[in-house]
């Protein structure tokens, strides 16, 4: 029953015009390739300083569902993927575009996503309460060794070095750790900047990061072309694709909700793993690549699928399922609300409200791509010489505003610039954002389960959930392990066989 | 992207790993639990050192070494590295300009706007370099500035510098 409170968003006309901006900016941002969702929900943080908890949430939860979206507009028209997710989108999308079949193409992958996003809800709205009020029982151990879990997971997947990605992962954690000891209230590590004591700040980093470090790259790639050919005719998926695609968008849907929930693994992955399973079943794998509609069906089905997934278990347990989940955590503590099982308990509106705006929103992002989608082409062919230096201005009056001090401009600035060498050098970025959000969680409750055992660390496999847990990062390093040996070995066998 | 770029990354990581790890030796001993302020640092300093070590010495395991076989097809070499840096200069000068105060908000958000969009507008092939351009970029510099200036002050009641 309490999932009706879900549904009060749509009874709430400020909740549904937050929603209906914040979709339309997410498929807007979403559709211009260099510009990301994470990038605009970053920025869009300080405009909700002053909304409730709720109309905050549900407007960048509208900018969530649209921006994933919104990919799939400039993958398919002119074969540059407005966001990472709607890559596997371009493989098949441009080609039917290229053939005269653009309409369908969108079509289909409109289509695909609502379904996706339509699939994920289902199980956002069952699952949450039930997992919240089992992860409500864990003990500090439990939570250590599920944080750790969700560390190691979210590397083992990223794309690249697995070297790269621990490093990253203990680069983000290294960087939460100057500031006031949780447990001690102690500071440490801030090298005598007061302006350390609070630590470095979530928003200054991602802003820096995903914002700046974006900016840097776009003005070296200025020069990109952007035209955008005429579409014709209906963006709605006919019956007889959907006939010859249901079980690959059922399949696909549950395949992106799945790798949503995962901690820290989003939608790009979603896509991949989704588009490679399509291929593996389909009676005609050879299409792929060459315009075929279900690759278009796997890949926007599973990353908007992966939409409903990742917020599982940010509202159930406080772990991110994705990076912008972590933006979404921050909105969440600059109103005062401590992510974690007890949501539903303490903010059960603010929880029914992210819940409902999924929904609202996916039918929103449906009916505007459906509708607008030529208006929105146009939108995106905004020059970027115009565009990249008033979101710079955002940049720095987003992290200015969050507590008035200049520190947090520098700091963007400084991982502005680390976040396009990360890129450059192939480090994945996600590793390093959820070390930073999920550090402070592991040490402050690895340290209170100390204290409570006496500083024995043996609960940590005695207690049967953490030992599942802890069971699990093995299994997984050693897996990686085994994966950089057996690549080591190819890389070098290939290398014998050239001399 | 070559080795000695990916030497110098990694050794910027195994410089800041070695300052956090000496800095951590000085946090005091635990006194509650086991492990104290100080061990979380020291064991996170210690794996960035360790992996940006392995990588210094070993550059291909950071996987982004040039390599024909793996090299992403879409891959291209930045064109406009001196835009870049043209750019991030101006938006250093940006926040100096403000920070000193020397000028307020408006005023230096206007400058900043018509100095980076004619920088940017010369490289940026949807654009001609027209009078006609130039009166757009003094309008979207007065209306972003003005615009931003009202709704943080008055809507959202946040001060600007």
């Amino acid at each position: 029953m309490d999932l009706l409170l879900a549904f009060n968003v749509l009874f709430d006309p400020t909740a549904l015009l937050l929603i209906m901006i914040g979709t339309f900016l997410g498929i807007t941002v979403g559709a211009i390739p260099g510009l990301t969702g994470t990038m605009l929900i970053a920025l869009s943080l300080p405009l909700t300083f002053t909304m409730t908890p709720v109309n905050a949430l549900v407007l960048l939860v509208g900018m969530y569902v649209g921006a994933i979206s919104g990919g799939l507009i400039t993958a398919i028209l002119l074969r540059m993927p407005g966001t990472g997710a709607a890559v596997m989108t371009t493989l098949d999308g441009y080609p039917m575009a290229q053939r005269g079949e653009a309409a369908r193409a969108l079509g289909i992958g409109i289509s695909a996503s609502f379904f996706g996003c339509l699939i994920s809800w289902v199980f956002l709205a069952t699952l949450s309460k039930p997992l919240a009020d089992w992860g409500a029982k864990f003990g500090p151990f439990e939570v250590f060794s599920l944080v750790v879990m969700a560390m190691i997971l979210i590397v083992s997947v990223s794309r690249g070095s697995m070297l790269m990605g621990l490093l990253a992962g203990a680069l983000g954690m290294l960087v939460s750790i100057p500031g006031t000891d949780p447990s001690t209230g102690m500071l440490r590590l801030t090298f005598g900047w007061h302006e350390l004591d609070a630590g470095f700040g979530m928003m200054p980093v991602m802003i820096g990061i995903f914002a700046v470090g974006k900016i840097i790259a776009d003005t070296m790639n200025m020069d990109t072309q952007m035209e955008i050919r005429e579409v014709k005719g209906r963006m709605i998926m006919s019956y007889s694709d959907l006939k010859q695609n249901f079980v690959n968008l059922l399949r696909s849907s549950l395949i992106g909700t799945w790798i949503g929930i995962l901690p820290g693994v989003g939608a790009n992955i979603g896509s991949v793993v989704s588009y490679t399973s399509a291929k593996t079943f389909s009676k005609n794998p050879d299409e792929f690549g060459k315009g075929s509609p279900e690759g278009i069906v796997a890949s926007e089905a599973a990353n908007n699928a992966t939409v409903g997934g990742a917020i599982i278990p940010m509202i159930a347990l406080g772990i991110p399922g994705s990076v912008v989940d972590v933006i979404l955590l921050g909105a969440m503590m600059i109103h005062q609300i401590t992510p974690g099982p007890l949501l539903f308990k303490t903010n059960p509106d603010m929880v029914y409200g992210i819940i409902g705006a999924v929904l609202i929103a996916n039918v929103m992002m449906f009916l505007m791509m459906t509708g607008l989608i030529k208006q929105i082409a146009r939108l995106v062919q905004v020059p970027r010489s115009r565009l990249l230096p008033i979101i710079m201005v955002f940049c720095v009056l987003g992290t200015y505003s969050l507590h008035n001090r200049w520190f947090d401009v520098w700091v963007m600035l400084a991982f502005g610039l680390f976040g396009f060498a990360a890129e450059r050098f192939k480090m994945p970025l996600a590793p390093f954002i959820i070390g930073l959000i999920l550090a402070p969680m592991a040490e402050a409750n690895l340290r209170t389960g100390l204290m409570i055992s006496g500083g024995s660390f043996t609960p940590l496999i005695e207690r049967p959930l953490s030992a599942i847990f802890v069971i699990i990062t093995i299994g997984l390093l050693a897996w990686q392990l085994f994966s950089i040996i057996r690549g080591n070995k190819a890389k070098k066998q290939g290398s014998d066989e050239a001399t | 992207m070559r080795a000695s770029n990916i030497r110098v990354f990694a050794g910027f990581f195994l410089a800041i790993g070695a300052a956090f790890f000496i800095s951590a030796l000085g946090l005091p001993a635990p006194a509650y639990e086991p492990l104290g302020s100080g061990t979380l640092p020291k064991v996170l300093a210690l794996i960035i050192c360790v992996f940006s070590t392995i990588i210094l010495i070993f550059p291909a395991q950071g996987g982004a070494v040039e390599d024909a076989a793996v090299k992403e097809p879409t891959e291209s070499k930045p064109k406009h590295v001196a835009l870049a840096v043209q750019v991030m200069a101006m938006f250093t000068a940006y926040v100096i300009v403000m920070q000193v105060d020397l000028l307020g908000f408006v005023a230096a958000t206007v400058l900043f706007l018509i100095a980076v969009m004619t920088v940017m507008v010369r490289s940026d092939p949807k654009v001609k370099n027209s009078p006609a351009q130039w009166m757009v970029t003094i309008v979207i510099a007065l209306a972003v500035s003005t615009g931003l200036q009202f709704v943080f002050t008055n809507l959202l009641v946040v001060n600007l510098p």
